[in-house]
């Protein structure tokens, strides 16, 4: 008698542990609510020019331009979860010359969308002037990054100083980089 | 609602290692041999009643709960991942153990009147899953690596292994000598599904530059293996419920393994046993495929003017090979079919126990020939060989007879899990109709999601008992 009491006890108590085990609340929908917010740095373009570099075939470049194509900012990753970036220049000129740099950010169709200039100056002493820039795209600069996916850049040196030429002393050089902040929300369309 | 709940908190329960605490040395459970192949056997032939007489569940996870993630407290979600992420190791792990017992039997034999050897066998499925945390990949996506210059971000915490298989076994127990028994298993392996990733390398690192601001290193070494899972996801599969049998029942790809234990009885109260469990090997050779990503690569930029004077190259040109050394670097390499042998996880079980309490019969108030004790009290280690580390859970356990048909077992385990880990199991015997059900971790039942572990065993059998 005793003996199938106790019997029972333990199952009712086992099973009671069971069925009273969840009694605080939980909500697996907050998964919905998760919003990641990395801030991804990631180098873009640089050079490194000697002053002789401008003398080509004995005739001093003023201008040097280039193109790079660079199919990043109009991915739809990107188009969907970029929130701001921050393309950040920095230019170190030791050339008795100053330089404007001007960068254009083309759209598939070459069409102009976006554009800033920074000048690095003239370097009489040949010694280092850093010249640093902060290019911030949000709102609309940040649309038309988005659209773009070329990069225009346009070397120009300005007149004054010595002309240029094979034993002219210093170098131009150009660091950047992009600062992306994401914001990466579950999709709940 | 009720139903839903039990439900749903057996989902949890089977949603969770390996440790069986209670079941160990419970040596009224025929299935406590598996868990030491030289245990004390009380009877004297026994049949698991089919699909019935073994099931076990065991799952957890060593940094949080659920409930640290998920609660409806108001807290906004963001900021309890990222106390989450905080809060975790990389040797923080998320594991799931799973048995089902197809059948079982086993009978004593010998050459006197008292047999003192005796054999066991049957067939269960088991599901082994582990995967460690991998700290610096979940801060990287949740941080980025802007604010973590010279932060090495290592891809070798990236580490999981799945199985599903099943085990044919056969057992010998002696009983030597009154106070020695040893016992062995040997294993064979049929393996169902196997996915292993458990050696992967390589870094992700951002650090200051020379011709630019960064130095941006990709070395990539990771590499999943896989077997009985191509003809699964291939187009054209035609795999159905029938493989599943055919690999269970010795089709899929094979491994052998071993248990040894003993017991000592050092007095007549004090006794010593120890086993080693799934000392063993699976070699895949049949429908593998594994995977690798391999490559470094070191970024600076783009560098589009002078490319004549420093390259030789246009810079067009320069930035598709920078999207292709990208896209090589990343690329899965095509998948190979080379073979490979995993290790089952090892496990060792050890105690010490100490029996009192003499039971007397109430005609003569004399000493009951066998086994004359109602309480033990011990102490039981166990360990687990793993991917990355071993875990270890250390015991203490009382142990009553409560009625000639009812036993039960308290334990309270220290693991990696928690420290607050009490357990509770009986076995009942009604005839020969065995039924046993344990469960730990009972504290936290009163908010299961609370609770970064859960263990749970059942089972029936029938028992000719004779001791």
């Amino acid at each position: 008698m005793i003996n199938n009491f106790i019997k029972y006890a333990f199952i009712v108590m086992l099973s009671t542990i069971t069925i009273f085990s969840c009694t605080k609340e939980i909500d697996f929908n907050q998964i919905n609510d998760v919003s990641l917010k990395p801030v991804v740095a990631l180098n873009l373009i640089f050079f490194n020019a000697l002053a002789s570099d401008f003398f080509i075939d004995r005739i001093e470049q003023s201008t040097i331009k280039d193109t790079v194509v660079i199919d990043l900012f109009n991915r739809g990753f990107i188009i969907d979860n970029l929130v701001k970036a921050e393309l950040v220049f920095e230019t170190t000129n030791s050339i008795d010359k100053s330089f404007n740099i001007k960068v254009d950010f083309l759209d598939t169709s070459n069409r102009l969308k976006h554009t800033f200039t920074l000048t690095a100056p003239a370097s009489p002493l040949n010694t280092d002037i850093i010249t640093s820039h902060i290019e911030v795209f949000e709102n609309t600069s940040l649309d038309a990054l988005k659209v773009s996916n070329k990069i225009e850049l346009t070397l120009q040196a300005l007149s004054g100083g010595m002309p240029l030429n094979n034993d002219t002393p210093g170098v131009i050089t150009l660091k950047s980089k992009g600062v992306f902040f994401l914001n990466i929300e579950r999709d709940t369309k | 609602m009720k139903k839903l709940c039990f439900v749903f908190s057996l989902i949890t329960c089977l949603s969770f290692s390996q440790n069986k605490q209670i079941l160990y040395g419970f040596s009224e459970i025929p299935q406590a041999l598996l868990q030491n192949p030289g245990g004390k056997i009380k009877h004297n032939w026994y049949f698991g009643m089919p699909l019935l007489s073994h099931f076990h569940a065991n799952g957890g996870s060593s940094g949080i709960s659920i409930y640290d993630v998920f609660a409806n407290d108001g807290v906004d979600f963001n900021l309890k991942l990222q106390q989450a992420v905080n809060k975790m190791k990389p040797t923080d792990f998320f594991s799931f153990n799973q048995q089902l017992e197809l059948f079982s039997g086993g009978f004593a034999f010998g050459k006197n009147y008292k047999k003192n050897e005796y054999l066991s066998f049957g067939l269960y499925q088991e599901t082994d899953f582990i995967t460690y945390f991998p700290k610096d990949i979940a801060v990287l996506i949740l941080e980025g690596n802007a604010n973590n210059i010279n932060k090495t971000f290592r891809l070798s915490q990236l580490s999981t292994s799945a199985e599903v298989i099943s085990v044919f076994h056969v057992g010998y127990n002696k009983k030597v000598k009154e106070n020695f028994s040893y016992g062995v298993r040997g294993k064979i392996y049929s393996n169902i599904i196997n996915i292993n990733s458990i050696n992967n390398r390589g870094t992700l690192v951002t650090r200051p530059g020379e011709n630019n601001f960064y130095n941006q290193i990709f070395n990539l070494d990771l590499e999943v293996q896989t077997s009985g899972v191509k003809s699964i996801i291939e187009e054209d599969s035609d795999f159905n419920d029938k493989d599943i049998v055919k690999r269970a029942l010795l089709g899929g790809n094979l491994g052998l393994g071993l248990d040894i234990g003993f017991t000592y009885n050092l007095t007549k109260q004090w006794t010593v046993d120890a086993s080693l469990i799934d000392v063993g090997f699976i070699r895949h050779t049949k429908d593998i495929q594994n995977h690798k990503i391999e490559g470094e690569y070191n970024f600076e930029g783009v560098n589009p003017i002078f490319p004549e004077t420093n390259t030789g190259q246009t810079a067009g040109g320069y930035w598709s090979e920078v999207r292709d050394d990208f896209e090589d670097l990343f690329s899965v390499n095509d998948s190979t079919a080379t073979t490979y042998t995993t290790w089952r996880p090892v496990k060792f079980n050890a105690s010490l126990n100490f029996a009192f309490g003499e039971q007397r019969s109430k005609s003569c108030n004399c000493l009951k020939e066998d086994n004359g004790y109602l309480n033990a009290v011990g102490l039981q280690f166990y360990a687990i060989k793993r991917p990355k580390q071993p875990q270890f859970a250390l015991t203490t356990y009382y142990y009553r007879r409560l009625y000639k048909g009812l036993r039960a077992k308290a334990t309270y385990t220290i693991d990696s899990f928690s420290f607050n880990n009490i357990g509770l199991g009986i076995s009942a015997h009604i005839g020969g109709v065995n039924f046993y059900a344990m469960a730990d971790n009972i504290l936290e039942y009163k908010n299961i999601y609370n609770t970064q572990s859960v263990s749970l065993q059942l089972g029936f059998n029938y028992i000719f008992n004779n001791k």
